[in-house]
């Protein structure tokens, strides 16, 4: 098709197309950009933890009356979640993945530093930790049974020390980059150092304040947690027993004495808090789907108003090139491949201008940098619509007989 | 008389080509209401949190921090100021401006139990120094605020909430019961009502939910709370090597700092007053050697503190902007369809120049259909708007509840969309004023 008319043609049209470009170039930077918002957000979303979620349930206890041996009772309460037909282990620790709470103490490497190092999330439990999170050990061991201590006591004493430390594997790069964590002493809790006894390869922080590079930066203390402290953490070993076992856990802890208080509201799934825990980037994302919809139903339309106006005024024009010989396919492509010219320059200044776009998001909203393969995106997408949109006018104007050249407009 | 004409044509010009008039509306519509509902949004986050009273409220600080070492390079106050205080510290400023009203908070979960029961209710309390109920407008319902006398004798006294006193006394009138907080009995003097500023600008801690509904129950003078063994579990910052970790149940009082100083400063010579006392206070502890880094302190109002620590949240403005994209790319396309309307009644408008129409005339014409097409559009937005605002608030971002319509907005609105009438007919006009007459009466 030859492309000097359709130039000369456009020239003359300067308003119009002026308009359709940037429109199309408007609409070019703001889907790329928001398209990259969305990747950003569902990334989040499926960002692992390290736990093995779908084998994992938690219930809460408290007590009304305040007893002394707290620590007693917890044994005794994981006697009896462990005894729960398809309970493959049990465990209790102050804070897990997705939970309200979240611990972080300072880490300094020596007893004399002040001010920390790095500061990290804190979960205390015992040495059934590992196996109830199916956390994966890439490095030592696990605890021991002796070095895991009453830590209701040690508060109520005010001496908490901790004699040994598992790191989660982002912890370990951070603290010793020569990647000799093994063995080595930290200064966690108190003056005496806890010695680094094992590497598990991912644990995440319960929630994800601060950027996302310390996400993973959390370390396990061995330590007793009294039932009033914790929640119960329970991995069962067929995930489609979740609900069973959620239910008996509940009436197994309530046995436990008349003053107990189980929260049927604290008793879930870890799959389940995964879900509430990012509704609000889920929300966000179908927000953005929404205005991206929005975008290019707008920029549609707007393409098929000017093309129809445009067409109906050359209809002459049409129709003399009809009455000398010009086929139907040749007037339809005539227009398609005009459109396509005009997306062309119009997404040429779109990429330019997300580019600009995403420059103002780096500076005011930290996000990343947006990726290359976007624009090929957006590229294609636009190319699409406006081949789309203009198609109705375009065989309209395919349809003008070529009696119209004889008659006056 | 040629001027009401022109008026009258550009009014009969709305009603021709339904079709591309019908889109231009929608169009206008849609961009302006996915504006006005992210303006509503933010106005609401962005609205006084105690109206009347924090205009009149400073968050004051010093900075009492030991000296950097190598090893804190990477200081975690890099987005947000630190704001807390040492107790010896919010003392000594609080005593070297006796006339200046002021207090010293903290908010922390206390465990409460009625004299009588063996049940017990957890809490949120302010625990504080100085008149802070007064301060913060925390409105009174029954009884009345501890007293500066009490406050100085540590007389174990609490103001509670209307909701809690009839969780914990039932029907019966919570002034002049008993409650035991820790190891000691606190007498009810005061009862509130409901006081719960959003954002809780009041006690900012890293992590909390700023936009939360619920907030404090129960206003407890500092010093008794302290002497019947409650400990703060709130935000912390501590000095040495001690035990400073967040959520522990013990807290080395001198060593750390937990308290927010609020000031009361309603003009500026009072304010500067006070921001003068509080440098020399940082200075003189500089000097002394006891506030290790150079002598830094800050006095912040109200809004001030809340754009410091971005309270409002990102997303938001992120949506905003994309509502103004979508707004701006909506008006580049009415733009485009007023152009074709104006452009494609060229010959009518030919002849009218031809029969003595001057070009303000025309212009006028097309102002009028452009001006009255975005009125339209404005009317449209309205329920457009609240239906967004209604998708907003299925959305559970803890603040969403606060997107409601104003009609003070609505005002704006229809400024908005007539004024957005005019810019996008203003091009598409000026182009069919220049129409010459001659070219469009001779073409057939």
């Amino acid at each position: 098709m030859e492309l000097r008319p359709i130039l000369s043609t456009l020239s003359r049209h300067k308003t119009a197309a002026a308009l359709i470009v940037f429109e199309i170039a408007l609409s070019c930077a703001i889907v790329c950009n928001a398209l990259f918002l969305i990747a950003g957000r569902l990334e989040r979303i499926d960002r692992p933890t390290g736990a093995d979620e779908q084998h994992v349930v938690t219930v809460q206890a408290r007590g009304l009356a305040r007893d002394e041996n707290a620590n007693a009772l917890t044994q005794t309460d994981l006697a009896a979640l462990r005894a729960i037909p398809g309970v493959a282990n049990a465990t209790i620790s102050v804070q897990m993945p997705f939970g309200n709470s979240n611990w972080n103490s300072s880490v300094r490497m020596t007893a004399e530093q002040r001010g920390e190092t790095m500061s990290v999330s804190n979960y205390i439990a015992d040495e059934h930790l590992i196996d109830t999170l199916g956390l994966k050990l890439v490095a030592g061991r696990n605890f021991t049974r002796d070095e895991v201590g009453d830590f209701g006591r040690m508060r109520t004493e005010g001496k908490v020390h901790f004699p040994a430390v598992i790191l989660g594997q982002a912890t370990a790069d951070r603290l010793f980059p020569a990647g000799d964590a093994l063995g080595k002493g930290l200064y966690i809790w108190g003056e005496e150092p806890s010695r680094v006894i094992g590497i598990v390869e991912r644990l995440a922080k319960p929630n994800d304040f601060g950027s996302a590079a310390s996400y993973e930066e959390s370390v396990i203390l061995p330590g007793q947690v009294p039932y009033s402290s914790g929640a119960y953490l329970v991995r069962v070993q067929d995930p489609s027993q979740r609900q069973a076992v959620l239910e008996q856990a509940q009436k197994a802890l309530l046995a436990q004495g008349p003053t107990r208080i189980v929260d049927a509201e604290q008793a879930r799934t870890l799959e389940s808090m995964r879900d509430r825990y990012y509704r609000q980037d889920r929300a966000m994302a179908w927000m953005l789907v929404a205005v991206i919809v929005a975008l290019l139903v707008v920029t549609a339309l707007g393409i098929v108003g000017l093309a129809s106006f445009w067409v109906q005024q050359r209809s002459r024009q049409i129709g003399i090139r009809r009455a000398l010989g010009a086929t139907r396919g040749q007037i339809l492509r005539y227009f398609q491949t005009e459109n396509f010219l005009l997306a062309t320059i119009g997404i040429a200044i779109g990429m330019l201008l997300a580019y600009a776009l995403n420059q103002l998001l780096m500076q005011r909203y930290e996000l990343p940098r947006l990726p290359l393969f976007y624009l090929p995106i957006g590229a294609v997408a636009l190319w699409l619509l406006g081949q789309i949109a203009v198609y109705g006018p375009a065989r309209r104007a395919a349809l003008v007989p070529p009696a119209v050249a004889t008659r006056g407009a | 008389m040629a001027a009401r004409y022109a008026v009258e044509l550009g009014l009969r010009g709305l009603l021709r080509h339904p079709r591309t008039m019908v889109l231009t509306v929608v169009l206008l519509g849609l961009g302006l209401a996915a504006v006005m509902s992210m303006l509503t949004l933010l106005a609401m986050l962005s609205a006084d949190p105690l109206p009347g009273i924090s205009g009149r409220l400073h968050l004051a600080w010093v900075d009492s921090r030991a000296a950097p070492t190598s090893a804190s390079a990477a200081e975690p106050d890099a987005d947000a100021p630190p704001f807390l205080w040492k107790l010896a510290d919010a003392q000594a400023l609080m005593a070297l401006q006796p006339a200046v009203r002021q207090a010293a908070l903290v908010s922390t979960p206390v465990t409460v139990q009625p004299d009588d029961a063996d049940t017990s209710n957890t809490a949120t309390a302010v625990l504080a120094l100085g008149p802070m109920p007064s301060m913060f407008g925390v409105p009174l319902q029954r009884g009345r605020y501890w007293t500066a006398a009490e406050e100085q004798d540590r007389v174990p006294v609490a103001v509670i909430g209307d909701a809690t006193a009839r969780a914990l006394f039932g029907e019966a009138d919570a002034v002049g019961r008993d409650l035991r907080i820790g190891s000691t009995m606190f007498r009810v003097i005061g009862v509130v009502g409901p006081w719960a500023p959003r954002p809780r600008f009041h006690f900012l801690q890293a992590g909390q939910a700023v936009w939360s509904e619920r907030s404090e129950s129960l206003f407890v003078p500092l010093h008794a709370a302290l002497d019947a063994g409650v400990a703060p579990v709130a935000t912390r910052d501590c000095d040495g090597r001690g035990v400073g970790g967040f959520g522990f149940d013990t807290i080395d009082l001198d060593a750390c700092r937990w308290l927010a100083l609020w000031a009361e400063l309603p003009d500026a010579a009072t304010r500067d007053a006070y921001a003068d006392a509080l440098a020399g206070y940082a200075r003189s502890r500089h000097a002394a050697g006891v506030f290790e880094r150079p002598a830094a302190s800050r006095l912040d109002s109200v809004p001030a503190w809340l754009a410091a620590n971005r309270v409002v949240p990102d997303t938001v403005r992120l949506y905003l902007w994309l509502a103004v994209g979508l707004l701006a790319l909506c008006m580049v396309n009415v733009a485009g369809l007023l152009a074709a309307r104006f452009l494609r009644r060229g010959s009518e408008l030919g002849v009218r120049r031809v029969l003595g129409a001057p070009r303000r005339s025309v212009l006028l014409q097309c102002l009028v259909e452009a001006v009255a097409a975005g009125t339209l559009g404005g009317v449209l937005a309205w329920p457009l708007t609240l239906f967004g605002l209604w998708v907003i608030r299925l959305q559970d971002h803890g603040y969403t509840d606060l997107a409601r319509f104003e009609p003070g907005l609505f005002a704006l609105l229809l400024a908005l969309a007539i004024g957005t009438g005019l810019l996008v007919g203003l091009v598409p006009a000026l182009r069919a004023a220049r129409i010459e007459p001659v070219l469009q009466i001779k073409s057939p």
